[in-house]
């Protein structure tokens, strides 16, 4: 039922209008009949009534327009106006009857519906946009991806897709439409057509690990070698027909081959290792297990690995004697970190085998050693060989000294006629074959204590001596031979040092030795003894060729000579080597002043107390 | 007149020994082997023996020591000689008075005996 009811005249002046309408509007009859009515209608919507009845003549049927009336109490309501047109019998509109209706509840369904329909829209936008970003997104990963993307359709594999990365590996060729025969026809024979094949066959995907290939990168015709890790995947259609194969693949090259390399040079050392027969052993310090060689454990006399070695196993191993030295080269290696021992262990068959055992301590950021790593080797045929050697050199110096015995016995038999006789013609030159006598003599000596040394076996016998004493008697025999040399003692020191005084009377004698014998063109040779809180100090100038630096470490080195091509001096080079080694023993240091062309002065120094605390170990 | 027993098998360092004691006005009886050692010091009484060490069919050390485990020669001192330097001291644990080492120095040698036989 309509609220409003009006009538209007053709051109839309309002004629009547029911009660209802003051009512609603609180217009009088004076603001309402005529065009008046339009101000009660909202100045947006009084456009659209007045344009309706502009051309009424076009409307032939019944009219309806909403539009807002303005209410008494200053708000709007939603109106529908329908206008219904009367006619003449020539059809012209002579009178508008008309209703208006309230649709404020319908009108906010409609809104409410429109709202409904755009926020759906709106999503729909979004969800389209969303959409097309993730298609976007995908279509970068896709198109970026360091893997190697591609889409083959058919079970002939016409590529259809792919990603830069493919291409590349492709040497970008064109590829695009052709079937995988065409387009990659180095492949054939390599396995990959049949892959393809088979995926599309039997609808299940195919992996390949490692997976090696001949490309030709440069499209040059020259294959390179390629390691692919892959999977081909089945695509289907609306049917579940497979259409076709995706691919993806990660180009693993350069790992595969970095492993390769790695792994060759470790079969490399493993070669070498068992070439050397050497036992590799990574040791734990803190709880005292190991990773070793099948070859360490078999130089300890197990055919298979033992389930556990620490040091805990190892020393028990070592026979008794040696046990002791080999815990001090241990607890020595983890101050210095270094170990290098050589000693005997004992298998579970009895028999005795030498080991040399070498290793470096690794530390923790607080330098606290945490493990050990290192090589040992079955030294046994070795250090049988050396004990032939040593009792081979041993029997040859023997056999050498036996004619030496009766030469110089005979000699001083002779200088005691002679000196009889008061012939100092014939003394003088039995003085001079006793002189060789015992260079010969000493000389021989020296070759044996060299390879003593060497296996540190040179033996000493500790005492307590004047080292002055000792001094003074060396320079006393080279006095007697030596005549063209004065030689001068400064200095005196009345403290004993704890020593072996024949091989300290070996080292000064050398170095004496050696003065007179690079000295050629001076007289003076001078030995000073002097002393420190702590040492005794010997040093012997010579005023003769000197020593450049470059030469001066290595004059302590077995063997060594220095050879200038001009001048040349005999000499087997083991003089300061024995002598620098005899020092060692003694606890003290050996060292060398000089500079070419001025002279030298090797000097040694003993500790007084240096092997004092194992005097008294002895004793005890 | 002192007596002094010389056991060497080199023989020339047997015939310098026995020059060199002559001279001195020593009694020397001399054996170039280790064999029939026991019955020429009985038969001998030598005041001194010089030994060698390393002879050719007996080792030294096992003659001083038979001597030294013997009431009648344990008294006799021994001088051992070597040109083998580190058989001092199983030369010393045998036995042995004293060492000297080959080539020898001849007064020295002379003084080690003269010492020893005061």
């Amino acid at each position: 039922m309509p609220d409003l009811v009006w009538t209007a005249s053709a051109d839309g002046a309002f004629e009547y209008t029911n009660q209802r309408w003051y009512i609603l509007t609180g217009l009088t009859v004076e603001q309402t009949l005529g065009w008046a009515w339009l101000q009660a209608i909202h100045p947006d919507d009084a456009g659209l009534l007045r344009m309706a009845w502009a051309e009424p003549q076009l409307i032939d049927e019944a009219m309806t327009i909403d539009a807002r009336l303005g209410v008494v109490d200053g708000t709007y309501r939603w109106y529908r106006w329908r206008a219904a047109p009367v006619r003449d019998p020539h059809g012209n509109v002579v009178q508008w009857y008309g209703s208006g209706s309230a649709i404020d509840d319908l009108r906010r369904v409609e809104a409410t519906l429109r709202a409904d329909r755009d926020c759906m829209l709106a999503r729909v936008q979004q969800a389209q946009a969303e959409a097309e970003a993730e298609r976007q997104r995908l279509h970068d990963l896709f198109m970026q991806a360091p893997a190697l993307i591609a889409i083959l359709r058919g079970r002939d594999g016409v590529c259809e897709l792919f990603n830069p990365r493919f291409m590349q590996l492709w040497g970008d060729r064109q590829v695009l439409g052709k079937p995988m025969r065409e387009a990659w026809p180095e492949l054939e024979g390599q396995g990959y057509f049949e892959f393809v094949e088979h995926v599309f066959d039997s609808g299940q995907p195919v992996f390949g690990n490692e997976y090696p290939g001949l490309i030709d990168h440069g499209n040059d015709g020259t294959l390179d070698e390629v390691f692919l890790n892959f999977v081909y995947v089945p695509y289907r259609n609306a049917q579940g027909q497979v259409e076709g194969i995706m691919i993806h693949g990660v180009d693993v090259t350069e790992q595969v081959r970095s492993r390769q390399t790695i792994e060759e040079s470790e079969q490399r050392l493993n070669l070498a290792l068992a070439a050397a027969q050497v036992g590799v052993w990574d040791l734990d310090l803190i709880h005292d297990t190991s990773v070793r060689s099948l070859r360490h454990d078999e130089i300890f006399g197990y055919s298979t690995l033992r389930p556990k070695w620490g040091a805990a196993e190892f020393f028990p191993h070592i026979v008794a004697d040696d046990r002791p030295y080999a815990q001090r080269c241990f607890e020595r290696a983890t101050e210095t970190g270094r170990l290098v021992l050589q000693c005997r262990i004992q298998w579970a068959d009895e028999s005795v085998h030498w080991i040399d055992v070498q290793g470096q301590v690794l530390r923790d950021q607080q330098g606290q050693p945490v493990r050990m790593l290192g090589v040992v080797t079955d030294i046994t045929e070795r250090k049988q060989l050396e004990q032939q050697k040593d009792s081979f050199l041993s029997m040859v110096s023997h056999e050498l000294k036996t004619p030496l015995t009766s030469l110089q016995g005979f000699t001083q038999l002779m200088q005691r006629t002679a000196a009889k006789r008061q012939d100092p013609t014939y003394e003088r030159h039995l003085l001079k074959i006793n002189e060789q006598i015992v260079r010969l003599n000493n000389l021989v000596t020296d070759l044996l204590d060299v390879t003593r040394l060497q296996q540190s076996k040179l033996q000493y016998r500790f005492v307590d001596f004047s080292m002055a004493q000792c001094v003074i008697e060396m320079v006393e025999n080279f006095r007697e031979i030596s005549h063209y040399h004065q030689l001068v003692v400064n200095g005196t020191v009345a403290r004993q040092v704890y020593g072996d005084p024949n091989r300290i009377g070996q080292v000064i004698s050398n170095i004496i030795s050696n003065a007179i014998k690079y000295s050629p063109q001076a007289d003076l040779v001078v030995v000073t003894v002097s002393e420190d809180p702590q040492h005794v100090v010997v040093s012997v100038q010579d005023f003769g060729i000197g020593i450049d630096a470059q030469h001066q470490t290595m004059i302590f080195e077995r063997f060594y000579r220095v050879l200038d091509g001009q001048e040349t001096f005999p000499g087997l080079g083991i003089g300061l080597y024995l002598s620098a080694e005899i020092v060692r023993q003694h606890g003290g240091r050996m060292w060398v002043e000089s500079a070419k062309g001025q002279g030298a002065r090797f000097s040694f120094s003993i500790p007084f107390a240096g092997r004092a605390a194992e005097r008294d170990e002895e004793q005890l | 007149m002192k007596k002094i027993l010389v056991i060497d098998d080199d023989v020339t360092v047997v015939e310098l020994l026995q020059m060199m004691f002559e001279e001195e006005a020593f009694l020397i009886q001399t054996l170039t082997s280790g064999a029939r050692v026991q019955q020429q010091v009985v038969d001998f009484q030598p005041d001194l023996i010089l030994l060698d060490v390393l002879l050719s069919g007996v080792d030294g050390r096992v003659v001083a020591r038979t001597l030294k485990q013997q009431v009648a020669t344990s008294r006799i001192p021994i001088i051992m000689l070597s040109a083998t330097r580190t058989t001092e001291q199983t030369s010393r644990a045998a036995g042995a008075d004293a060492f000297i080492a080959k080539p020898f120095d001849l007064e020295q040698l002379l003084g080690l005996v003269n010492a020893y036989l005061r």
